[in-house]
């Protein structure tokens, strides 16, 4: 059963990097404006002329 | 004779981005737009589809913009091809400014992109140099209604976003860490037991335990350390009593293989606790957000067109506008002198006691106070609403965004106090009757101790109480406003522009008819004045407004006007100040006496209207409060307000300055009593800054003062006895909160004195305390405001359709 700790760390290690991705995440400001995206996607896209 | 653009009050939606138009709907050509920048981008893609090419109008101040310093300071990207520049906008307040602004590039070629910061109001535009100018881009911008600001030392817009960001990250973090810890502290919630994973899984979860205390919850022990340090004790020393105590416990127990720690409970409550700050924080930045933009008081300016006066806005206020500043009046932006001098007070912007001569052709700034005769000005450059708002904060000192609460303090520091006695009692006591269960007993005490409770009660109340009355037209600084306006036993009215409205009255003239000449002299006089009773005698008289100048003008607060007028000599003013016995009194109405050239020549008779329900709701402020009522004016009215409203003799004080009224408050202050002062504004700011708490009340005048705690939309006047309930009933819930938390505590501290507080108990019992009293509380609050509200008409449905029909004609 020692199988469960390799196993728990492992799944540990992928955690810290969804963590570490959190921080880039926030730091890079996409966390800034938690407005905007909401409208934003209301918009109408350009029609496409021919 | 004077026309508002906003007064539409009926719903009708934008017909350009289709959300409801609020109060400031501009109304043309039978289309409704919710703001200016709507109606611009509608006439603009109304052109563009008649195939009428865009001509941005060039505007004077951004020629700065094309020198190459300036460009190289403002770009955050440049090449030939490409520029990249941010700007602040602070004309941004809603959703369809995104969706306007991103509408940029379909209305210019050169605009490449052009995206939104919402909270922070700026705009990111990516360009093409080739096509477009820098210039050219922030004259688009201007056009479109977005003014920006430019401002090259924009530093401080870093330190806010960091502290934001530090915050997300903290309780980021912190729930990673808390779901980590609770999937490792299952197999203990079955009962299952196997050595080997036991410490494993314990190790693991200290290792994780240890940037929660580190980072998570680092400003908790910060703000702790330093609160002792200053011989005081905060909230958060229980708090951090509490974590440590977890901790140390856990790490102890885990090290030595004696137990599992309690480091479930642990992160649970650093989580919640992230979480209430969060909570408080956007309470706090929405409140902040929608006061910048509205500044929490309408303020107008009078617009001099060839029309006659108009009054606007500020925001649509534009360069080379013609205002029109009354006497007392603030002068909203930068602007050119016009008249030939002013008296100007700079008090408010630069702390400057004496007032300043102002010359014609020179330039008066932003937020000086007009003292002399009415001016002329010509506007230079318009001033972030956000400027003068932010002068009144730093005048009164800021909204402190952890808006500390006196009572949660205060509770906390006799909170700290009873848990160290008992847990010292704890430990004296199991040290004398079998000491191996002493630490057990006394940590246990420390740890199940929750201050949570108390520290998150506050923020989820008041919070959600001050948001949600903001939402009716009731502005309250910050809590500890509520608690002021709470423990207060007497509340003082203002008359003249409080308990009297600036509608309608009655105005008779008595004495010998005027002569054209002389009506024309008092009109001019009058209109130097900002004074409700000036206005009125001015709008009785049906005159133009007059580019005529007196000389020697002189306004003395709540006596009256003087001044010279092709050379004769004019007082306006009351009784005392005309110093004449009054011929021609009839007793109970308002007088405003007039005398030319030291000849007495009779008097203005004014029945103010009082504002409905005024007898109800003094009535229902006798029975909780100890009520005054101070005015400027002679006591003419004294017999009026006691047999119909009810005001007792030994209630009312007439005559009384400016200076008298704040002089009235400090001696019921320094005998004990806590005073809610209740006012326009206009001469009683020094007694509306002393008071415990200060509510102005406005109608739409041109004026604000900085002395205010609370701003009150007058339509709500007669809302003010039902909002006092519903602080009192928000107490209540406060209340309820804490005994919960005392109950809960209590049974925490059955097991943990017996030294019986096992890891289960503990996480059984910390977080269901604390969500369970917080979602009540909020709940409770919510529901407590829309049941006292719910008969509440909507904010400004209040104008009738057939009033509509005619403004929309006008």
């Amino acid at each position: 059963m020692k199988i469960i700790i390799y196993l728990i760390l492992a799944s540990f290690l992928l955690a810290l990097i969804f963590l570490a991705a959190f921080f880039w995440a926030v730091r890079s400001g996409q966390y800034d404006d938690d407005y905007s995206p909401s409208v934003r996607i209301l918009k109408d896209d350009k029609k496409v002329e021919d | 004779m004077i026309q508002t653009d906003e007064k539409i009050l009926v719903q009708t939606d934008c017909d350009h981005c289709g959300q409801p138009c609020e109060k400031d709907a501009i109304r043309q050509d039978g289309l409704s737009f919710c703001c200016m920048g709507c109606q611009t981008v509608y006439q603009i893609l109304e052109q563009n589809k008649e195939g009428i090419g865009l001509t941005i109008p060039e505007v004077e101040k951004y020629a700065f913009l094309e020198s190459e310093e300036i460009i190289d300071a403002l770009l955050s990207f440049r090449s030939d091809q490409l520029c990249k520049v941010s700007f602040r906008l602070p004309e941004i307040h809603c959703s369809s400014c995104i969706q306007i602004l991103e509408k940029l590039p379909e209305l210019h070629q050169g605009i490449m992109t052009s995206r939104i910061d919402f909270p922070n109001k700026r705009v990111s535009i990516t360009y093409f140099p080739e096509i477009i100018s820098l210039r050219k881009v922030a004259e688009l911008l201007s056009y479109v209604g977005y003014e920006p600001e430019i401002n090259l030392s924009s530093a401080d817009e870093k330190s806010t976003n960091r502290s934001d960001k530090e915050l997300i990250l903290k309780l980021g973090s912190a729930g990673f860490i808390f779901g980590n810890v609770m999937l490792l502290s299952f197999p203990e919630y079955l009962g299952l037991h196997d050595p080997l994973f036991e410490r494993f899984f314990g190790y693991l979860s200290l290792a994780f335990c240890i940037p929660l205390v580190t980072y998570s919850a680092s400003d908790y022990l910060k703000s702790a350390y330093a609160s002792i340090l200053n011989g005081g004790l905060n909230i958060d020393v229980p708090i951090s009593i509490g974590i440590l105590a977890l901790f140390g416990r856990s790490a102890f127990d885990i090290l030595s293989h004696t137990g599992s720690g309690y480091l479930d409970s642990l992160a649970g409550f650093v989580f919640f606790l992230l979480i209430g700050r969060w909570f408080q924080k956007k309470t706090y930045d929405k409140i902040s957000f929608d006061r910048t933009y509205e500044s929490y008081f309408p303020l107008h300016a009078s617009k001099w067109t060839k029309d006659g006066l108009q009054a606007v806005m500020l925001r649509n206020i534009r360069p080379n506008d013609v205002l029109y500043i009354r006497s007392g009046e603030i002068i909203p932006c930068d602007a050119e002198l016009l008249s030939e001098k002013a008296e100007i007070d700079y008090s408010f912007v630069t702390g400057e006691e004496r007032s300043t001569l102002v010359a014609g052709k020179e330039k008066i700034y932003a937020g000086g106070k007009n003292l002399g005769a009415s001016v002329k000005v010509r506007v230079i450059e318009l001033v972030d609403q956000g400027y003068l708002t932010r002068l009144w904060e730093e005048k009164e000192g800021n909204v402190n965004e952890d808006d500390r609460s006196l009572l949660t303090d205060r509770i906390g520091s006799y909170f700290t106090l009873t848990i160290l006695l008992i847990a010292g009692a704890t430990l004296g006591f199991w040290l004398w009757v079998d000491p191996g269960m002493a630490m057990n007993a006394f940590t246990s005490v420390l740890i199940i101790a929750c201050p949570c409770v108390i520290a998150l009660s506050i923020p989820f109340t008041y919070g959600t109480l001050l948001s949600l009355l903001a939402g009716r037209g009731i502005y309250v600084k910050s809590t500890r406003t509520l608690e002021q306006i709470q423990n207060a036993d007497t509340i003082i009215f203002d008359k003249t522009g409080t308990l009297t409205s600036g509608k309608q009255p009655e105005i008779s003239f008595e004495g010998p008819p005027l002569s054209q000449e002389e009506a024309n002299a008092i009109g001019l006089l009058t209109q130097q004045s900002a004074h409700p009773l000036s206005r009125l005698i001015f709008q009785a008289l049906e005159l133009p407004y007059s580019n005529g100048s007196v000389e020697n003008y002189h306004e003395i607060n709540g006596q009256g006007l003087e001044g010279r007028i092709k050379g004769h000599h004019l007082r306006l003013g009351s009784s005392s100040f005309i110093n004449k016995k009054d011929r021609y009194s009839t007793g109970t109405s308002g007088q405003v006496h007039i005398e030319i050239d030291d000849q007495y020549r009779g008097c203005f008779s004014i029945r103010t209207q009082y504002r409905p329900s005024l007898k109800t709701v003094l009535n229902k402020f006798r029975s909780e409060f100890n009520v005054q009522m101070l005015s400027g004016d002679e006591d003419f009215q004294r017999d009026e307000l006691i047999n119909v409203f009810g005001f007792d003799d030994s209630e009312l004080q007439f005559r009384q300055s400016p200076m008298d009224k704040k002089t009235f408050v400090q001696e019921l202050q320094q005998s004990g009593h806590g005073v809610i002062m209740v006012g326009d504004g206009l001469n009683d700011a020094g007694a509306l800054r002393q008071s415990n708490a200060g509510i102005v009340v406005t109608e739409d005048l041109n004026n604000f003062t900085p002395a205010s705690d609370v701003v009150l939309d007058a339509r709500r006047f007669d809302k003010l006895p039902e909002t006092m309930t519903i602080l009192k009933k928000t107490k209540g819930v406060l209340y309820f909160m804490y005994a919960m938390a005392i109950v809960y505590n209590i049974i925490g501290l059955f097991f943990a004195v017996q030294g019986l507080l096992s890891p289960i108990v503990a996480a059984i019992l910390m977080p269901s305390s604390s969500i369970s009293m917080v979602v009540t509380g909020y709940l409770l609050t919510r529901w407590r405001v829309y049941r006292s509200t719910r008969d509440w008409d909507s904010h400004g449905k209040e104008i009738t359709l057939q009033e509509a029909q005619k403004l929309s004609v006008a």
